[in-house]
């Protein structure tokens, strides 16, 4: 009898030691899938370089010969919004065209295809703290994390304008 | 006797496979942590660079060699290239050489400059091919005297199994 019982814990013993092993398998393959996550460090700089680098952007606004960046056609549309282009168009409407088409050629170009795109959409806005309206740009789906980025640009006497981005980058929400 | 005697060989060489076999599978197990220990290590090495390839965009973007002066923004101190320092770094190979090791010595193995809006030339400002690398790319404004363009500042490191 007392040799059937220690048959019994042997059996038991080596048991619970190939249970011990599995775990710890699993727990560092676990460990492991669980390491793997995405960077998203380069692509919220990327964001910020773009609206730096957009402000200084020449835009084909010409004003007494002299052709204005996209910071000076928001201080222009923040100012004398019914100040026009040499071709005839307002500045707060080039801006806006403008920064649709700048951000269209740059961070929209996966849009198309937004299975394969990072950053599956974005929202610019150019926001006024006197009455004038703001001005909104959007592509793609907005929804999921992002990345933001905001500059504040002074208008003198008027006040200031803000320029705001968000690119969207994933979809669970 | 002889029944008690192979019944004790038996045992023993039980055991012996059941040492064995124990044996193999520690050295799986270590096997397999050895590695994923030596893919972690080259992941950080290829992390910390990549984080060095970041840096190396925004330190690139501030050289004076490269960055535009007061007078190209109309706004002061800003962060853009000018234009004409950039083509003479493409132009020049001698240029390029004279920054070679510095380049080297911080892994890194490709730097251009691209005009994306609108669409227009790529400038090399260093590039030595190798096998296996890595690229980040960064947003800046090209600046001429009038005029600035949006461009994208690309910086390749060497990873891994390059050196």
């Amino acid at each position: 009898m007392n040799r059937i019982n220690k048959k019994a814990q042997h059996e038991m013993m080596g048991f619970l030691v190939i249970v011990v092993l599995i775990v710890v398998i699993g727990l560092v393959f676990f460990g492991f899938s669980l390491r793997r996550s995405k960077n998203v460090d380069s692509h919220m700089m990327q964001t910020e370089d773009l609206l730096n680098a957009m402000l200084l952007y020449t835009s084909d606004c010409e004003i007494n010969s002299d052709y204005l960046s996209v910071r000076e056609l928001i201080q222009k549309c923040g100012n004398i919004p019914t100040k026009k282009c040499g071709d005839d168009s307002l500045v707060c409407e080039k801006l806006a065209e403008t920064s649709e088409n700048l951000l269209s050629a740059t961070i929209g170009q996966g849009i198309g295809n937004i299975e394969n795109a990072f950053i599956h959409g974005y929202f610019l806005e150019i926001l006024y703290s006197n009455e004038q309206p703001t001005i909104t740009i959007e592509k793609g789906e907005l929804n999921g994390n992002y990345f933001s980025s905001l500059v504040p640009i002074p208008l003198g006497y008027e006040g200031e304008a803000e320029i705001k981005i968000r690119a969207f980058y994933s979809k669970e929400s | 006797m002889k029944k008690i005697r192979k019944k004790g060989q038996f045992k023993i060489q039980e055991m012996a496979f059941v040492l064995l076999a124990v044996v193999l599978l520690f050295g799986l197990v270590f096997l397999f942590f050895a590695r994923f220990q030596l893919g972690q290590v080259q992941d950080v090495a290829t992390k910390t660079r990549e984080e060095r390839a970041i840096t190396l965009v925004r330190a690139v973007a501030s050289m004076p060699e490269l960055r535009c002066s007061k007078s190209i923004t109309r706004i002061g101190e800003s962060s853009c290239l000018d234009l004409d320092k950039v083509v003479a770094f493409h132009e020049n190979e001698n240029i390029r050489m004279n920054y070679k090791k510095m380049w080297r010595s911080s892994f890194v193995s490709k730097i251009a400059v691209q005009e994306v809006y609108p669409p227009g030339e790529t400038y090399w400002i260093y590039k030595e091919e190798v096998e296996n690398e890595r690229g980040y790319a960064g947003f800046i404004p090209l600046c001429s005297e009038d005029n600035c363009v949006i461009a994208r500042l690309l910086v390749s490191v060497k990873t891994g199994n390059s050196e």
